[in-house]
């Protein structure tokens, strides 16, 4: 499964930080557990309200699976199994303009 | 605390309330002197009370209400620095510097010290405002947030500083600019409240720069000439170099920077922080037409506008726009350099008055 994962708003929201993923690279495990939580995500639904301002938001979509639409997590929902996209964006991100591609 | 029907009710604490002023009006009749003038006094003071409310309320209509005081002075900030220790969680961490005490050594504690007291005193020289909610309200910062979080923000009681991945961001404590953004989101919060979404959003971003910008002119001694108008300078990382935003020239802060310049470039589906580039570039022309320091006419028209009672928490730049030109007409006269440089401003921004 490849994972795109943005991460927008904060103080510097007026760019984006981007990354993808591809969970057949990670352990067998690894990547049966990430993929199970992202299939949980909140497809399509809404943004939150932001809990405050300049908080951190994170856009998931799924480029084999466009259908599925985007979810959009707050900064305190990418916890448990999903830690690993925050970890990944952090690593591997790449800074670009705010609105999406 | 008691349930009752399904439903929570507080219970009721005779140490935490007054007595109701039905009581209060008996006792003003009472035959004994002493407990009448006692009561009468009371009255009084309830009185007081109740229209400062009242005023208060009608004043912000949905806004945050701020406590009501009488004996405050103001002019001295009470800051209390925190150290998370990384923790991400939003409580206020270990207490390591208190009003008045020296610095310690670490240098994001005194930043962050320093960078609330700039931002204090900017409030109080220029506004006479007492803090970010005009009532003396102690300003908490919590340094070392999260592990090399690239971030500081104002969660409602207080500020959060992360110190940064190195790339995007470094240690945020030292941007003046940005203590100076982050509690004007406290000092918009107990105003207009602007909703954090669409127009309104990106008007309070904009109010968090207009007034973080000139936080940081005055602790450095600049005037609208010699500013560079740029925001979060001194706390970006190698990807993100020179700035985050620049006030003048929207859109060119960074190889990254998408803020339009005027409202052709307006995008209704942008975060806030892109739109905000806008009402930013209004600032800064009206600024910088005026010349001299930023908080001598141009920063209190948009105080002005921003605490201005007409000034919905959903407002659009154009009402917001309105209210300044409003404003500046209002204190500085219909024909004044002030009105005019402000209304040519939103005119060279294509937000219609």
């Amino acid at each position: 499964m490849r994972i795109r994962i943005r991460r927008v708003g904060g103080l510097a929201g007026n760019v984006a930080l981007g990354a993808e993923l591809d969970t057949t690279r990670l352990p067998a495990g690894e990547a049966a557990r990430l993929e199970a939580a992202v299939d949980g995500l909140p497809w399509g639904a809404a943004a939150a309200a932001p809990p405050h301002p300049d908080a951190f938001r994170y856009e998931v979509d799924l480029p084999d699976q466009p259908e599925r639409g985007t979810a959009v997590l707050q900064e305190g929902q990418l916890t448990g199994d999903l830690d690993g996209l925050r970890t990944h964006l952090q690593q591997h991100g790449i800074v670009g303009p705010s609105r999406r591609p | 605390m008691p349930q009752s029907w399904g439903k929570t009710v507080r219970e009721h604490d005779p140490m935490r309330c007054i007595l109701p002023a039905s009581l209060l009006d008996r006792l003003a009749r009472s035959e004994d002197a002493a407990v009448r003038a006692a009561a009468l006094d009371a009255l009084a003071l309830d009185t007081r009370f109740r229209i400062a409310r009242a005023e208060a309320a009608a004043r912000l209509g949905g806004r945050a209400a701020a406590p009501v005081t009488f004996a405050r002075i103001g002019g001295e900030v009470h800051r209390t620095i925190y150290d998370k220790h990384h923790s991400t969680t939003q409580t206020l961490g270990t207490a390591v510097r208190h009003e008045g005490q020296r610095a310690d050594g670490d240098v994001a504690v005194t930043e962050a010290y320093d960078g609330l007291g700039n931002t204090y005193d900017f409030y109080w020289t220029t506004f006479a405002r007492d803090s970010i909610d005009g009532q003396g309200r102690p300003l908490h910062g919590c340094v070392h947030f999260g592990q090399d979080y690239p971030n500081a923000f104002w969660d409602g009681h207080a500020m959060f500083f992360g110190d940064g991945d190195g790339q995007f961001l470094t240690r945020t404590t030292a941007g003046i600019d940005v203590i100076g953004h982050e509690l004007t989101h406290g000092v918009t919060q107990y105003e207009a409240n602007l909703v954090y979404s669409g127009q309104s959003g990106a008007l309070n971003e904009s109010i968090s720069d207009v007034f973080g910008i000139q936080v940081k002119q005055m602790a450095l001694g600049q005037t609208s000439e010699t500013s560079d108008w740029l925001i979060g300078a001194d706390i970006v990382g190698p990807q993100l170099a020179p700035a985050l935003r620049s006030m003048k020239d929207p859109g060119h802060a960074n190889p990254h920077d998408d803020q339009p310049t005027d409202m052709d470039g307006y995008r209704p589906e942008g975060d806030v922080h892109t739109n905000s580039g806008i009402p930013n570039r209004a600032f800064y022309l009206a600024a910088s037409k005026l010349g001299g320091n930023a908080w001598d006419a141009a920063g209190p028209i948009w105080y002005a506008a921003l605490r201005d009672n007409r000034l919905n928490p959903t407002a659009t730049f154009q009402e917001f726009a309105r209210l300044t030109v409003a404003n500046a007409q209002q204190t500085y006269g219909q024909q004044s350099a002030e009105a005019d440089a402000v209304t040519a401003a939103w005119d060279t921004v294509k937000v219609p008055l």
